[in-house]
């Protein structure tokens, strides 16, 4: 209980105070009365009690200090006296507080974006038993980097799975439902019903899905989540039962998903079960064979190793097919890898962010580090202050305390508002983060920033407190009480504290120096990402995505795009147009594998894998492909018995060998569906980069769309060569497809350069960032730097004034301080390269075409750093100074620098420049009197 | 200006004696010193400047308790009681004390 009381009397320092005084008051007044009865008179006993008693203040305090706790006390003290001197230098109170709330502010940022992206759980139950299984034959290679799992794998392992308790398949599509007269485009989730209990998802209405609709043939389900429900369907209450058209089709709603369920990421709308093909009896049954994305649950006190090595055993008991070969590419026995799922969600953009991370770290400890700096220099003129506390009993540790606080209060002030800019900062990266952006919605503000937010508080209060607190503390007493700056300046200026500040900025320099690396290297593999040639030209195509209704006739279908394209070529600004069922960016993939002779005559027969188009003429000129040889496809192609096929250079090189290609034949190309026959390579074009600009150029055939065979199928994408800008045609191109059939659905209608950008729109994130941090850490140096050297410049007003009246040029006088700026930068530059060599496997992941060490960046960055800091700190500020006349402290010093005036103002007078001089005078003098 | 505890013998008499003092009954630091003072025939003066912190210090330790009262001259003052806790501290103190007194007083016997 005493030390609940003790805790009031710190707090209610007034209360305390008057009960003390009380006390006091009561024990001289009888000591006084016992003077009086003694035979003093009035005024003589009440002198001798207060003789006897001592100082009532000095008792006062001694009681007081009893009753409090003393380091709480101590800490109420020096925060309010914190708080009085910030407000009496606003301008350095500002500047450190705006420096602390961008570092503190932008590190929590980062930080929450790291956190939720990366560390965060995932929010399903038991998310750390959830991993992500893919299958892999060493040596071969999926299209397009895809990690799947065969059916047939599935199939082996579902029977009997011993190392985890629920195995099933996921997936996110691009689809339309039809709302009323429209048609919303989105994304959909495909899962395994078996997966849904294990999400942990209980749903708002309805019920989930039974495994029996996972059956191909099943009726149609569909789970509508609460957004889609609210926003399209106005919360139907009868939505249960209602049938919904999807792609065209008809689908059964048969429960409400809860707004928090988000799986497998934060798009998807709607979901409906995953059908896992069966596996057909049929050995070679290339159809039945298909890839999925495919996670599962480790049953309890099973390991990642364990899943691994059971998935492989059961993968390999599964036989080789062509189609095997086709999803997995040719290689070795199947492998089969288990990752944890949350790691693998992210996995894409985790180097991005550890470069951000690392960068916005460097951009606090320059904060850090400009602050300190500032703080150093101030305690020059704190000097006489601390001399008289010292000389009247504060010990150091007491002064340091004092100081520490101070940094603690303004570090609290930085937070406080650097914790606005965070919420900002993140309200804006959501806003304008890329498409697709792992476990964005895991990025919030919530009790680990706050966490965070408060250690980075304490750790700014150390870093750019104690230096300074423990210099500050430490000097001579007797030299800092004599009167006269001198003295003083000397004793701070001495060559510790000047290397002190020089330790702190050649740190800031190399910091900075670091992340103008970092983001040198990203803006150059940012450019060389999109100057890359993708094999067609994106500008200015217009393309648009169809799907045309199910159930309906397939020459149908073939009519359509056939009517269409004409129509379209009839517009005006149309220069070619041409039909595909793949284009560029489309997330598809479809794969053609078949043998082939083998060229290099090492065996008789390899397989051939390529991704397979089907196209309509006019297709590869609209695109801008390029033509290597022989032709490309014409109007009589479609009527031709032979089917005619045009290979990319890659697929010519690999798998047809040397010599002509064009005009070669193959008899049943595709053995299981052709009945004699022939088709004849008729040109060879350029590759194209189909899966974005980072992707590898990959083997490429493309078939001509005819009546019988090859048919475009169910999802067409029209790609139209305008000759003005695409935007304009895109509405007439719309309702001529909706003219053309009402059933239609049309998909996005967009410039093709917009899909471009889309693909490329996480680097362009990541390089905008780290450049804006490096301008910032950039600015933040350039003033440290600026504030400290115009300082330190100034102190040594005297010396330079010496200089001067000994005969020094101005550019003598420019040189010395200019030469002292150098010597920092320099130090700096040297130590930021080889931070920046050392953090070079950081940024590997993050850049594209461009390596860590890229020579060009290390060297373009120290000159950008050299022009921003040395020449604006250095330059005006000793101008100025130099040529202000010399000047001493002291009382002879008006004098002595009125005469010094008055010769440069004689000078300037025989040169016809009196007025100026005749100022300058009047400036020194008020200076001199001002320093004093 | 800051105060460190620093037992020293000089402290712990002080204590000694108050608690002793109030033993006898509540009283006030005024009443204190002057019992302190008469019965000592001024011998012992009390250091007024000790006093209050040492009393307030008491007091957080838990030895003595203290209350507004009202004195027989209407006045307003603090009165302090001994606790349970200071009775036993009291008892430690002057075993320590005797013990302390006995030693010296061997010392300055021995011939």
């Amino acid at each position: 209980m005493g030390w609940l009381r003790r805790l009031r009397s710190t707090v209610l320092r007034s209360r305390q105070q008057r009960e003390i005084d009380e006390e006091l008051r009561f024990h001289l007044e009888q000591r006084t009365e016992e003077f009086i009865r003694a035979g003093m008179s009035a005024g003589v006993a009440r002198q001798q009690a207060l003789r006897r008693f001592g100082s009532p203040s000095l008792i006062r305090e001694r009681t007081e200090d009893a009753d409090r706790l003393g380091w709480l006390g101590d800490l109420a003290d020096d925060t309010k006296y914190a708080l009085r001197t910030m407000r009496r230098h606003p301008s350095f109170t500002l500047s450190a507080l705006l420096t602390l709330a961008l570092g503190i502010g932008a590190t929590s940022a980062v930080f929450s974006v790291v956190y939720g992206v990366l560390m965060r759980p995932l929010p399903y139950p038991a998310a750390d038993r959830l991993v992500r299984v893919w299958e892999e034959h060493p040596g071969g290679a999926t299209m397009g980097g895809l990690r799947w799992i065969s059916n047939r794998t599935y199939w082996a392992w579902n029977e009997q799975p011993r190392t985890v308790d629920v195995l099933g398949a996921y997936g996110s599509f691009a689809a339309t439902i039809r709302v009323g007269d429209d048609d919303v485009s989105t994304f959909g989730g495909q899962v395994s019903p078996a997966l849904l209990p294990v999400l942990g998802v209980t749903p708002l209405a309805g019920r989930l899905f039974t495994t029996a609709e996972a059956e191909e043939g099943a009726s149609r389900v569909v789970l509508l989540g609460e957004a889609l429900w609210v926003d399209r369907f106005n919360r139907d209450a009868g939505i249960i039962g209602r049938s919904v058209r999807i792609d065209g089709e008809a689908f059964t709603v048969i429960g409400v998903l809860p707004r928090g369920f988000r799986f497998p990421s934060a798009d998807e709308t709607f979901w409906r079960p995953y059908v896992i093909t069966r596996v057909s009896t049929d050995p070679e049954g290339s159809q039945r064979t298909s890839g999925m994305t495919a996670m599962a649950r480790l049953a309890p006190g099973m390991t990642a190793a364990q899943v691994e090595a059971e998935g492989t055993a059961m993968a390999r008991r599964v036989p080789v097919t062509m189609a095997t070969k086709a999803l997995f590419g040719v290689g070795g026995p199947p492998v089969v890898h288990v990752r944890p799922l949350g790691a693998d969600m992210a996995g894409a953009v985790r180097p991005v962010l550890l470069v951000l991370a690392a960068a916005v770290a460097a951009l606090l400890l320059i904060a850090c580090a400009n602050v300190a700096n500032m703080f150093l220099t101030r305690g020059l003129a704190r000097q006489r202050e601390f001399a008289v506390r010292a000389s009247i009993g504060a010990g150091r540790g007491r002064l340091v305390r004092q100081l520490l606080t101070e940094t603690f209060v303004l570090s609290v002030g930085g937070a406080i508002v650097g914790l606005f800019l965070a919420w900002a900062l993140m309200r804006v990266t959501s806003f304008m983060a890329p498409l697709h952006f792992p476990r964005l919605t895991d990025v919030y503000l919530d009790v680990h920033a706050l966490a965070f937010i408060t250690g980075a508080t304490l750790m700014t209060t150390l870093l750019c407190g104690l230096l300074p607190a423990l210099r500050g503390a430490r000097f001579n007493v007797s030299a800092s009480l004599r009167q006269g700056n001198g003295a003083t300046a000397e004793g701070f200026q001495g060559p510790r504290d000047r290397r002190l500040r020089d330790v702190l900025l050649v740190a800031e320099a190399a910091f900075a120096l670091m992340l103008i690396i970092a983001a040198t290297l990203l803006v150059r593999s940012f450019v060389r990402l999109a100057s890359v040639d993708p094999g067609y030209q994106p500008a200015p195509v217009l393309t648009a995505h169809v799907m045309l209704p199910p159930g309906s006739d397939p020459d149908r279908d073939g009519q359509f795009a056939r009517d269409a394209l004409s129509r379209i070529r009839a517009l005006p600004g149309v220069a070619s147009a041409g039909a595909g069922n793949m284009m560029p960016m489309f997330l598809q993939h479809a794969v053609a594998t078949f043998p082939l002779p083998d060229p290099s005559g090492v065996s008789p027969e390899i397989t051939a894998r390529a991704t397979s188009y089907t196209i309509t003429p006019g297709y590869l000129e609209a695109l801008g492909v390029r033509l290597r040889a022989g032709r490309l496809f014409e109007e009589r192609d479609e009527g031709s018995g032979t089917r005619v096929m045009l290979v990319n250079e890659l697929f010519a090189r690999r798998y047809l060998g040397p010599g002509e290609v064009v005009g070669r034949r193959f008899t049943n190309l595709f053995r299981r569906v052709d009945r004699g026959v022939i088709t004849e390579v008729v040109g060879v074009v350029a590759p194209m980069l189909k899966n974005g600009n980072d992707s590898e150029p990959e083997p490429e055939i493309y078939f001509v769309a005819k009546r019988q065979q090859n048919r475009l199928g169910k999802s067409v994408s029209f790609v139209v060569r305008t000759t003005g800008a695409p935007v304009v045609l895109a509405a007439p191109v719309r309702d001529l497809l909706r003219d053309l059939d009402r059933d239609v659905i049309i998909d996005r209608v967009q410039p093709l350069t917009n899909l471009l950008a889309a693909s490329m729109a996480q680097p362009r994130f990541a390089t905008a960032t780290v450049t804006t941090f490096a301008l910032l850490a950039l600015i933040l140096a350039a003033t440290g730097l600026f504030g400290v050297l115009s300082y330190a410049v100034s102190q040594r007003g005297r010396e330079l004034g010496v200089r001067t009246a000994l005969g020094a040029s101005r550019t003598s006088l420019l040189g010395l301080v200019l030469r002292e700026g150098l010597a920092v930068a320099t130090l700096g530059i040297v130590l930021g390269i080889a931070g920046a060599a050392a953090m070079s496997r950081l940024m590997q992941g993050a850049l594209f075409g461009v390596t860590p060490l890229d020579p060009i960046s290390f060297a373009v960055a120290p000159l950008v750093l050299c022009q921003w800091r040395s020449r604006p700190a250095c330059f005006p500020r000793s101008v100025r100074r130099a040529s202000v006349p010399p000047r001493r402290s002291g009382n002879s010093l008006r004098a002595a620098a009125f005469h010094g005036a008055e010769r440069r103002h004689r000078n300037g007078a025989r040169r016809g420049r009196r007025v100026s001089g005749r100022r300058r005078i009047w400036r020194c003098s008020r200076r001199a009197t001002r320093r004093r | 200006m800051l105060h460190r505890r620093k037992p020293d013998a000089l402290q712990g008499t002080l204590d000694l004696l108050v608690l002793k003092t109030l033993s006898l009954g509540p009283q006030h630091g005024y009443g204190i010193a002057s019992h302190i003072g008469s019965v000592s025939d001024e011998v012992l003066r009390v250091e007024e400047g000790s006093l209050y912190p040492a009393l307030h210090r008491m007091e957080h330790a838990g030895w003595i308790k203290a209350e507004w009262d009202v004195t027989e001259n209407n006045r307003r003052a603090r009165l302090y009681r001994l606790t349970k806790a200071g009775e036993r501290h009291l008892e430690e103190a002057r075993d320590k004390w005797n013990r302390l007194s006995k030693a010296v007083g061997k010392v300055l016997r021995f011939a």
